[in-house]
């Protein structure tokens, strides 16, 4: 799953132990940098925190299962 | 918004689902002031900044193209509430004026002296959040 405007990580990491991958991402480096750090704190081995809007998502089609927009719209 | 719509329904497997979620701005929310564990009374109204309305319209219209597009197709709606809690009124007050989401000012529902007795006091504000599941088509 995509928490696309993730933030600081929160929504992301409390979707993790219920995925097999989850990937997090934000426009803000500080931000991504904070979740990276909650992600290692936590030991979330299945979650990875990338720079990068919600207009052009790094992703090939058809990658994800569920994608979540939580505060972004 | 509907480039970023767009970009999940590219992203997203057939049959994959969309999680809309975002402040519930038709609502009023709730500062409420606590009346035991747990237990809170609404004690006045906080409407949202005209601009954030504004932002809001413009999401529910990307939303409708993204559906009228065939995009995706709404599975399900609805709302749910949580607290923001505060030690005191004044950690409260300090919230909505650093808050570019809601008006400043409550409206209050108890009068001045009330306020005063509860300055002290453990306060909320009750808001609403909207969600959508949206599954791509």
């Amino acid at each position: 799953m995509i928490d696309i405007g993730c933030g600081d990580g929160r929504m992301a990491l409390g979707c993790a132990p219920h995925a097999s991958e989850v990937v997090g991402l934000d426009p803000d480096p500080d931000a991504i940098r904070l979740a990276r750090a909650k992600a290692r704190e936590l030991g979330s081995a299945n979650t990875e925190f990338r720079v990068g809007v919600a207009q052009e998502l790094p992703f090939e089609d058809e990658h994800f299962d569920v994608a979540i927009l939580s505060w972004t719209l | 918004m509907v480039d970023a719509l767009k970009e999940a329904h590219r992203i997203l497997r057939p049959r994959g689902i969309l999680v809309d979620a975002r402040p519930d701005s038709r609502v009023f929310a709730y500062a409420e002031h606590q009346v035991g564990k747990g237990e809170y009374r609404a004690a006045g109204v906080i409407a949202t900044a005209r601009e954030e309305l504004v932002n809001d319209r413009t999401s529910d219209r990307a939303v409708e193209k993204a559906v009228g597009s065939g995009w995706f197709r709404s599975r399900r709606a609805g709302r749910f509430w949580h607290r923001v809690l505060f030690e005191d009124r004044p950690s409260m007050q300090r919230y909505l004026g650093d808050h570019a989401r809601f008006v400043h000012r409550v409206r209050w529902m108890v009068d001045a002296p009330k306020r005063r007795k509860w300055e002290e006091d453990p306060w909320a504000i009750k808001r609403a959040v909207r969600y959508e599941l949206l599954e791509r088509t």
